[in-house]
């Protein structure tokens, strides 16, 4: 009864002294608000791939390696991988290989759609990934090569309230597909997202024209890597070594098989091959291989969010607990009255912290309103599915209970000892002594506050500073108005007609093709090349294109030219980039050879005809690769158009002219493109969602650091109170007065500024080590953001104080 | 010099209208020694913050100097009083992050007065009051009559037409109190004019004339010299 006695009048409190109370609960629940969005988001990110109930036995393999003097780490792996550890490794209980069938046509009846997520993989696939299965029989998915799974997404899409179980689909390729299953769609924290589940058997039929022995022989073939591996294993100790000693012979034996070829070195230059494993549970925040399935997170954005989400709350816990201290010094006379009615030292202690608890937990409740009124807005933003209400999230009502318990009983612990340790007499004679001591500690607590604020402010500047010299760097081409076709081949393998019906558009400046989309990720290739030492093996990243794919990307050229229009089947003339003629060391490059070497396949020659400057082909973040350029076989249809629509035509109606070309020459498919500057945008997205969360946080740290800044003045105010009487009394102007608190308060606000600044340099520092090319944030500015922190801190103070030091004057300014 | 017309002082708290003063009228020339006496709740504190300009009367006219003070705004009075009234409090109230030279320099700082004449004014100062040796103490460190010396010396300084001294010796011994009521005499006598205010008939005897307040009102007026 005690309790609730003490409960009510701590509501009773709130209520007297409500402007204060009000911004000390409000400052608590936006501190316990960012804390329970942090909380979300950090668990979303930690338990990525979690949901699989064997999460913690499935390893993905991967390849390591080093071809010519080039060493790589792959996320794929060869196609025998999979089968031959489940075979010869006991301690593989199961394994599954994937691949991933980019941008593919899936058409059921009359409707088609362009599919990203379309994967093969083995009958294992739902053993290991044991997504819940809505409707089919899990042990026999995947057994026939018709087999295709789809989610419960896919199954609305192009079923709606059809049965989706039996139906036909089919690729553009020529497979078709029985719908066998349906499961739910992949959870948001996953590493990777399937649409559709094919029978990774179906592949076979795509080896159309070979004898059983080439397609046996291609299928146990180790040097090309192009399947994702995965196993699970419930001990791994030693099986990374033992996999390495075992396969080490078998690469070695096939790259001997392939060496020993009368074409020539077909074993692509390979020096070492390895396989290594990594845990599932690690993908998303530790993996940053090449040819990941989906880009993944990085740790240190994890680290960032927890320690800004515990420094926000123990700072608003600072505020709380210099408010109610001040706010104390008001009830000197309760407090008194109190002692002389005979509460005890131990009553005023517990009535002290049930009344901070109460107030931390109304501060926990207005924050569970405001993180679920917050949290739509926040996926939104984020590309997030947080919720607060989900079964899983119940531990975290429990932690964050507890956490606002804890917040309760350290906000109220200092109010509640210092204030009830003091004698009846001394309080009526002297009123609450708040010691100089103290004021140093809490001004050291505000200075914190002040470290967080400007180094959010200055990691918000300095990303969006460097995100705009990204986003205005020169590419070394213009992608200004310059439209993306994917899936180009469905307009046929006769690409000079094409090319030659758009260019006459009017609109269409120049016309061309690639395999691989420019700022998307390029793979590397094996060339071999004469150098003075002998013959040399070297990984290029490399692109088949059109003749005109320069020109129409408007990229110098160095020295030389594009190849010449040929009769033959394919051109033997090849472009490289200046970084490529850095990286052969060929100081006069024109006319010289190089050597397409595809492991098993190929060894062709090259003659090296134009040096184009070098332009960003990959994502602004990675650094300009060497680059070789040349064009398809004749009868092979490039993958992407990319169309450069003149500065003068207007867009919508260039996209309805060539959206009816497409339709009239591909039986109706649909027509998709993007925006090549979108495309470069979107390798951004991640620095950018990262820049918002950033933004959130200093604007919330700013508001946090407001209500710092306005709890240490108050103290310092309450404290210096007599004092500022008789000094107003003895001649000194408001001016002057505030000059003096301001020099009370401003030493600790620049002191955290000057702290924050190297911190915020090293940080930014840190994140900008991330990108091949950057531009800081000019020293000058960090200063001046400081300033300017410096000067809002001065306006807040100056605000908050001349009421109540104008309020020193009058009947309060002499005693009786 | 100093010269009340009918000064009255209302406070409103809630509901409740209370009468601090009422009709007040009083007249101090250059260089008397007024004492005012009264019990406690007599009106004595809100006499003392309206004739030390630091509150406005109700109602009524104050001429101060032969210049009327009622009208001026805080910045206006806060002016006016600089070097021209001192304060004196029971409680000497000092600031407790200065040393006893800082303290006593701490009104020429707020004059704006250059350092070297500051630093001359207080020197002869605390000379003149027997501090120089206490004079880089804090005052934690001071005796209570050593503490109230200090606050003469911060009242003086400014060379004040009147000094307003409120139970200036409220929280000495007698012997002390003595000592503070001598230094009062003695700057009285350079013709400075001393107003205390306070409830001890003995100290209110050092005056040259004793002003009895009760209820508000001045019942009272008595020359002693």
């Amino acid at each position: 009864m005690r309790v609730l006695k003490d409960i009510k009048i701590a509501i009773r409190s709130l209520f007297r002294f409500r402007s204060d109370a009000i911004i000390n609960v409000i400052g608590l629940s936006i501190g316990i608000t960012i804390s329970i969005i942090v909380l979300l988001y950090v668990r979303n990110e930690i338990n990525y791939d979690q949901h699989f109930s064997n999460s913690k036995n499935i390893y993905r393999v991967y390849t390591e390696g080093v071809i010519g003097d080039n060493y790589f780490k792959s996320a794929v792996t060869p196609n025998p991988l999979s089968d031959y550890l489940l075979n010869n490794f006991d301690e593989v209980t199961q394994s599954v290989k994937i691949v991933r069938g980019i941008n593919k046509l899936v058409s059921y009846q009359d409707k088609k759609f362009n599919e990203d997520n379309f994967y093969y993989a083995d009958t294992s696939f739902f053993n290991i990934f044991d997504i819940p299965l809505l409707k089919g029989d899990r042990s026999s998915l995947l057994k026939s090569d018709e087999d295709v799974v789809i989610t419960r997404r896919i199954a609305n899409k192009y079923f709606g309230n059809e049965e989706p179980i039996g139906k036909q689909i089919k690729l553009d390729n020529g497979l078709e597909f029985v719908v066998k299953g349906v499961c739910d769609d992949f959870p948001d924290n996953t590493h990777f997202h399937c649409d559709f589940i094919a029978s990774h058997k179906s592949i076979d039929k795509l080896y159309k024209g070979k004898t059983e022995q080439e397609i046996n022989e291609l299928k146990s073939y180790w040097l090309q890597l192009d399947r994702y591996t995965y196993i699970v294993t419930a001990d791994t100790t030693g099986l990374t070594q033992k996999i390495a000693d075992q396969l080490a012979v078998v690469i070695q034996n096939q790259v001997s098989k392939y060496q020993n070829l009368e074409e020539g070195n077909v074993s692509g230059g390979i020096k070492s091959i390895g396989f290594k494993l990594q845990a599932i549970e690690d993908i998303h925040l530790k993996s940053n291989l090449e040819n990941e399935l989906e880009s993944n997170s990085k740790r240190i954005y994890v680290v960032l969010f927890m320690t800004l989400a515990l420094f926000v709350l123990v700072v608003t816990s600072i505020n709380f607990m210099n408010l109610t201290t001040a706010r104390a010094s008001k009830r000197v006379l309760e407090i008194g009255v109190r002692k002389l009615a005979g509460e005890g030292r131990h009553d005023l202690f517990i009535q002290f912290i049930i009344e901070a608890v109460t107030y931390s937990f109304i501060a926990l409740f207005l924050g569970l309103v405001l993180s679920e009124l917050l949290l739509p807005g926040f996926n939104r933003l984020f590309n997030l599915e947080l919720r607060i209400n989900n079964l899983e999230s119940r531990i975290d009502f429990l932690y964050v209970t507890s956490l606002t318990l804890l917040v309760g009983l350290i906000s109220g612990l200092y109010p509640a000892i210092s204030f009830s340790r003091y004698r009846e007499v001394v309080i009526f004679k002297k009123g609450l002594l708040l010691g100089k001591k103290s004021m140093v500690i809490r001004g050291a607590l505000a200075a914190g506050q002040v470290v967080v604020a400007t180094f959010l402010v200055i990691l918000t500047l300095g990303m969006f500073w460097n995100l705009k010299y990204l986003e205005r760097k020169d590419l070394g081409f213009n992608s200004h108005n310059v439209m993306v076709v994917e899936r180009g081949h469905a307009l046929g393998s006769d690409f000079s007609s094409v090319k030659k019906q758009l260019k006459s558009m009017h609109g269409i400046t120049d016309v061309s093709a690639c395999k691989y989309i420019v700022g998307k990720e390029v793979p590397l290739q094996s060339f071999k090349y004469m150098s003075r030492g002998g013959e040399k093996m070297i990984l290029l990243s490399y692109n088949f294109v059109e003749k005109d794919f320069l020109k129409t990307l408007q990229v110098n050229f160095s020295a030389g030219d594009m190849w010449d229009a040929t009769n033959e089947k394919m051109s033997r003339d090849i472009v490289i980039t200046a970084a490529t003629k850095q990286a052969l060391n060929m100081p006069k490059p024109l006319g010289k050879k190089i050597n397409f070497v595809d492991a098993g396949k190929w060894d062709y020659g090259f003659s090296i005809v134009g040096v184009s400057k070098d332009f960003h082909f990959e994502p602004i973040q990675y650094p300009i690769r060497p680059l070789v350029l040349m064009e398809l076989p004749k009868g092979t249809a490039y993958e992407n158009l990319i169309i450069r629509i003149s500065d003068k035509a207007s867009l919508d109606e260039m996209v309805r002219e060539i959206s009816s070309f497409w339709k009239a020459n591909t039986n109706g498919e649909p027509f998709e493109y993007k925006m090549l500057d979108d495309i470069l945008n979107e390798n951004l997205k991640e620095e950018h969602t990262v820049f918002k969360m950033v933004f959130l946080f200093a604007i919330l740290s700013l508001f946090v650091a407001w209500l710092g800044i306005r709890a240490f003045s108050t103290y310092v105010t309450e404290m210096k109170m007599s004092e500022f009487q008789i000094k107003k009394i003895i001649g000194a102007t408001h001016v002057q007065i505030l000059y003096e608190l301001f020099v009370e308060v401003g030493q600790f606000i620049l002191t955290g500024i000057i702290i924050a600044i190297p911190i915020s340099f090293f940080v930014l520092q840190l994140w900008l080590n991330g990108f091949a090319y950057y531009s800081r944030l000019p020293w000058f500015v960090m200063v001046a953001i400081g300033l300017v922190i410096f000067g809002l801190a001065f306006i807040i103070v100056l605000l908050h104080s001349i009421k109540t030091l104008k309020s020193t004057h009058g009947e309060n300014a002499v005693e009786v | 010099m100093i010269q009340a017309v009918d000064i009255s002082k209302e406070y409103r708290t809630g509901n409740v209208m209370h009468q601090a003063l009422s009709n007040i009228n009083l007249n101090v020339e250059r260089g008397d020694y007024v004492t005012f006496y009264g019990p406690s709740g007599s009106g004595k504190s809100s006499l003392v913050n309206i004739l030390g300009l630091l509150d406005y009367p109700s109602s009524g006219e104050l001429i101060f100097d032969g210049q009327s003070v009622v009208n001026m705004n805080e910045r206006q009075r806060l002016m006016y009083r600089r070097g021209r009234i001192g304060y004196l409090f029971s409680s000497s109230r000092l600031v407790e992050e200065l040393t006893v030279y800082e303290n006593i320099e701490l009104p020429l700082v707020y004059q704006k007065i250059k350092k070297t004449d500051r630093k001359q004014r207080v020197l002869k100062i605390i000379s003149e009051l027997n501090l120089t040796h206490r004079k880089n103490y804090f005052p934690k460190d001071l005796t209570g009559v050593e503490k109230q010396k200090v606050a003469i010396a911060r009242a003086i300084i400014i060379e004040p037409l009147v000094i307003i001294a409120d139970e200036p010796t409220g929280k000495l011994n007698s012997a002390e109190g003595v000592e503070i009521l001598d230094i009062l005499n003695r700057i009285n006598e350079n013709g400075t004019t001393i107003m205390v205010f306070t409830h001890s008939e003995s100290v209110a005897a050092k005056g040259q004339k004793i002003v009895q307040v009760f209820d508000g009102h001045l019942v009272r007026e008595k020359m002693l010299k």
